[in-house]
C-alpha cells in the first residue's frame, strides 16, 4: 500500500490559499491521516480544505511537521504522567514557539483541530511556562483577564487567603 | 715602536670610550622618544576606543530608551483599548457580567475550550502555588482547577487528603511559596521592604503563620509556658496596674515597657472598640459595669447584661423608613453568645438601617437588581456598617451573600446582561410586596464565625412592613442588620475580668499605640495594601488558626 501512496497532497487554508506538502509531513495530523486512509488514494488528487486554520498558521504548523516528520507517532492513548506534568520543551520547539500570543493560541487551536498531539503538547507546555511562577495579577495582565468573581466566590477567596495578610 | 703603537691604541680606546656614552645617550633619547610617541599613540587609540564605546553605549541606551518608550506607549494604548472595551460592555451590562463577557471575548487564554485549558493545567500539575494563583485569577479557573486529575501528582507526592469541592489544605512549603506570590500582588513598597528584611525562615515549620502582635514570637512553640503561672516570674512579663495582673511585655506600648512606670496600663486598656465614627467603648466601662453588678446582685447575669446599653444618637445614623418607626441608632449591648455556648459573654454591636419604603423593586423573575443593592449597601457602608461588617475590597459587598441560596442553587440578584448592540431592554419592575421575594427574603443572613465567641460578624436581611402604613398600600422596606460580637468574659469568671485576646484584636488600631517588636510589621497606612491596618478580620487567626495546615 505504501508504495502506491502519492508523495504530496494539497491543503487549502480557510482564506483560500493552497499549500502543497509531502504526504508524510501532512500525516503528522491524525485528522488528515485518518481521512486519507478512509477516502483512499482518489482523495489525494483534490485539495484538502482546512476550514478552521488560516494561511499563516497553517504554514507554521507545516513547518513544525516538516521538522518532526521522522519522529515516531505517539501512541493513541498516551496518557502517562511523565508526558503531562513536566514543562520541559526541546530547544528547537522552544524557538519555534517564540511567536506572539495570538499566533501561539492559534497554533494550539489548529493542532487540536488537526489532531497533532505532540504539537498540542508543546503549545500547552509553552503556555504553562508563561503562567509558572506568576502571581494572580501578573497572570491577569499577561493574558488580558479581568477579575469576574461573584460575591459568593469573592468571599470564599477572601476567607482562604486572609492568612497571608499581616497587620 | 711597540710602546708608540700601544699608546696609539690606548688613545684610540680612550677616544672610543669618550664617544660611546654620547652615542649611547643619543640612542637612549631616541628610543625614549619613540616609546613616548608609541605610548601617546596607544593612549590616543585607547581614548578613541573609549570614545567610540561610549558613543556606542549612548546609542544603545538611546535605542533602549526609545524601545522602552515605545513599549510603554504600546502598553498604554493597549490599556486604553481594554478600558474602552470594558466601558462599552458596562454600558449595557452589570460590571460583573461585563467582566465575564470581556474574558470570554478578549482574553486569548480564557476563551480556549475547556478541554485545552485542562491540558494546560495538567502541565502545571506539579506546581501547587501556581495552580492556587490561577484559581484566584478568574471564575473559569476557579471552577476548573479542582479537577482531581490535575492534583493527582501533588496529592500522591505530599500524601494530602483532598476532597473537592473543599479547598486543598496546603503543605507548609507550598504555602510559603504561595504567600510570596500573593504578597507580590498585594503589598505596598514599604511592606515589601519590611518582608524582604524579615524573611519568614520559619515557613518550613508546620503551623506557623503570622506572629500575633500582642504575643511573644515564640508563643506558639511555648504556649504551655505562657499559659502557666511560671510566666509570672519571667522578666518578659510586666505588672498592669489597670488590670491588677501580669501580662507579657508585648501587651504594653513602648512607653509603659520602661522600668519604674507608675500606673502602667496594658494596650487592652489603652485602646477601645469603635461602634461608629463617633462612639468608642473602652474596657473600663465594660469591666466597671460587670463588677458593679457582680457586687450588687452576684450571679444575676441576665440583669447585668440587660442593663448595659450604649447608643450613638448622631442624626446620620437614623435611617428609619417612616417617622412612626423607632430611630435606628447603632447600639452596643452585652449578651450571652448562644444557646450552645451559654457561659460566654460577648459585647454585641448592632446597626439595623432601613432601605426606605419601596426603595427596591423586583424584576419579573423575582430578583433584586445588583446595581440597586450595591448603591444601598454603599450608602450603609459610609456609616457604622463599615465598622461592624467590613468589606475587604472596594466595590465588594459581602452583604450580597445573603441573597445567595445556602445550597448554592442560585441567587436572588439580577445582574443586567445587556447586548451591547441593542439598548437595554425595559424590565418590568414589581414592588417587593407583590413579588414572591416577599416570602423568599424573610430573614436571610450571611455570617462570618458569628456566635462562636470569636470576633464574628453577621449581616441579616429582612422584609419589613412599616407601622402606620395601611396593608392595602403594600409598601415594604428592607432592613439590613449588621452585627459583630467580641468575647468579653465567661459567666464562670469570679475575679476581675481582664481584656480578652479577642478584645485586643477588635480594638480600633487608631486608639492605641502600635506594638513594636522585631516580629511585628509596622502599621501600614496604604489603603491599597493587603496589610492595610484598618482592614478587619472576621476572627483573629492567632486564636483560630485553621488555614493553611500541614
Amino acid at each position: 500500500m505504501s508504495t502506491e501512496k502519492a508523495s504530496t497532497i494539497t491543503l487549502t487554508s480557510n482564506d483560500g490559499v493552497s499549500i502543497e506538502v509531502d504526504r508524510q509531513v501532512a500525516e503528522r495530523s491524525m485528522l488528515i491521516k485518518n481521512m486519507m486512509e478512509d477516502l483512499g488514494e482518489g482523495a489525494t488528487a483534490t485539495a484538502v480544505p482546512i476550514p478552521n486554520v488560516n494561511e499563516s498558521v497553517l504554514k507554521k504548523v507545516i513547518e513544525w511537521c516538516e521538522h518532526h516528520k521522522n519522529d515516531p507517532q505517539p501512541a493513541q492513548d498516551d496518557d502517562s504522567d511523565s508526558r503531562k506534568k513536566t514543562t520541559d520543551i526541546e530547544e528547537w520547539d522552544q524557538k519555534f514557539m517564540q511567536v506572539d500570543q495570538e499566533m501561539l493560541f492559534e497554533i494550539i487551536l489548529a493542532s487540536n483541530y488537526l489532531d497533532i498531539k505532540p504539537l498540542l503538547d508543546v503549545g500547552c507546555k509553552t503556555v504553562a511556562n508563561m503562567i509558572k511562577g506568576k502571581s494572580p495579577e501578573e497572570i491577569r495582565k499577561t493574558f488580558n483577564i479581568t477579575n469576574d468573581f461573584t460575591p459568593e466566590e469573592e468571599e470564599q477567596i477572601r476567607r482562604e487567603n486572609e492568612w497571608a495578610e499581616d497587620r | 715602536m711597540f710602546a708608540l703603537l700601544r699608546w696609539i691604541r690606548k688613545l684610540q680606546v680612550y677616544c672610543r670610550l669618550l664617544k660611546d656614552p654620547k652615542t649611547r645617550g643619543d640612542d637612549r633619547r631616541t628610543q625614549a622618544k619613540q616609546e613616548q610617541q608609541q605610548a601617546e599613540m596607544l593612549l590616543e587609540q585607547q581614548q578613541a576606543q573609549i570614545l567610540l564605546e561610549q558613543q556606542q553605549a549612548q546609542i544603545l541606551l538611546e535605542q533602549q530608551q526609545a524601545e522602552m518608550l515605545l513599549e510603554q506607549q504600546q502598553a498604554q494604548i493597549l490599556l486604553e483599548q481594554q478600558q474602552a472595551q470594558m466601558l462599552e460592555l458596562q454600558r449595557t451590562m452589570d460590571p460583573l457580567v461585563a467582566a465575564q463577557v470581556y474574558n470570554n471575548r478578549y482574553s486569548p487564554l480564557a476563551r480556549l475550550p475547556e478541554e485545552l485549558l485542562l491540558l494546560i493545567l495538567e502541565s502545571l500539575s506539579d506546581d501547587a502555588p501556581t495552580l492556587h494563583c490561577l484559581r484566584i485569577v478568574s471564575r473559569t479557573f476557579f471552577r476548573l482547577i479542582y479537577q482531581p486529575r490535575i492534583w493527582r501528582h501533588i496529592v500522591h507526592t505530599y500524601q494530602i487528603d483532598f476532597h473537592p469541592p473543599w479547598p486543598l489544605i496546603l503543605h507548609s512549603d507550598m504555602a510559603g511559596r504561595l504567600r510570596l506570590l500573593l504578597e507580590r500582588d498585594g503589598q505596598c513598597d514599604n511592606c515589601r521592604r519590611w518582608s524582604e528584611a524579615h524573611p519568614r525562615a520559619n515557613w518550613m515549620q508546620p503551623g506557623l503563620g503570622n506572629k500575633c502582635k500582642f504575643r511573644p514570637p515564640e508563643f506558639n512553640q511555648y504556649r504551655s509556658i505562657y499559659d502557666s503561672p511560671k510566666c509570672l516570674d519571667s522578666p518578659k512579663c510586666l505588672d498592669c496596674h489597670a488590670c491588677g495582673s501580669l501580662h507579657s511585655i508585648h501587651q504594653f506600648s513602648s512607653f509603659y515597657r520602661q522600668d519604674g512606670r507608675q500606673e502602667r496600663q496594658c494596650l487592652g486598656h489603652q485602646g477601645s472598640v469603635k461602634l461608629c465614627e463617633h462612639v468608642q467603648i473602652n474596657w473600663a466601662s465594660i469591666r466597671g459595669h460587670i463588677s458593679d453588678w457582680q457586687q450588687r446582685r452576684p450571679g444575676d447575669w441576665q440583669a447585668c447584661l440587660d442593663s448595659f446599653s450604649i447608643e450613638c444618637h448622631d442624626p446620620s445614623h437614623d435611617m428609619r423608613c417612616t417617622a412612626e418607626e423607632a430611630p435606628t441608632w447603632p447600639r452596643a449591648r452585652l449578651r450571652i453568645v448562644s444557646i450552645s455556648n451559654p457561659d460566654l459573654v460577648v459585647l454585641s454591636l448592632e446597626w439595623a438601617p432601613h432601605s426606605g419604603l419601596d426603595a427596591l423593586t423586583a424584576t419579573a423573575d423575582a430578583r433584586l437588581p445588583a446595581s440597586d443593592l450595591r448603591a444601598l449597601f454603599r450608602k450603609f457602608r459610609q456609616g457604622p456598617a463599615g465598622f461592624l461588617f467590613p468589606s475587604n475590597r472596594p466595590g465588594h459587598f459581602p452583604e450580597l451573600m445573603c441573597f445567595y441560596r445556602v445550597d448554592g442553587s442560585g441567587h436572588f440578584v439580577h445582574y443586567e446582561t445587556g447586548d451591547n448592540k441593542k439598548p437595554p431592554s425595559p424590565t418590568i419592575k414589581t414592588p417587593i410586596s407583590q413579588s414572591p421575594l416577599r416570602f423568599a427574603l424573610n430573614r436571610r443572613y450571611y455570617s462570618r464565625c458569628y456566635g462562636l465567641g470569636q470576633n464574628g460578624q453577621k449581616a441579616v436581611i429582612e422584609i419589613h412592613c412599616p407601622r402606620g402604613i395601611s396593608k392595602s398600600s403594600n409598601s415594604t422596606c428592607l432592613i439590613v442588620t449588621y452585627q459583630c460580637d467580641i468575647l468579653v468574659c465567661k459567666t464562670t469568671d469570679r475575679t476581675k475580668i481582664n481584656p480578652t485576646h479577642e478584645w485586643l484584636h477588635a480594638m480600633d488600631p487608631d486608639t492605641y499605640p502600635h506594638p513594636q517588636a522585631s516580629h511585628v510589621r509596622p502599621l501600614c497606612r496604604d489603603e491599597t495594601c493587603m496589610n492595610y491596618y484598618q482592614t478587619r478580620r472576621a476572627s483573629p487567626l492567632c486564636t483560630n488558626y485553621t488555614y493553611p495546615q500541614t
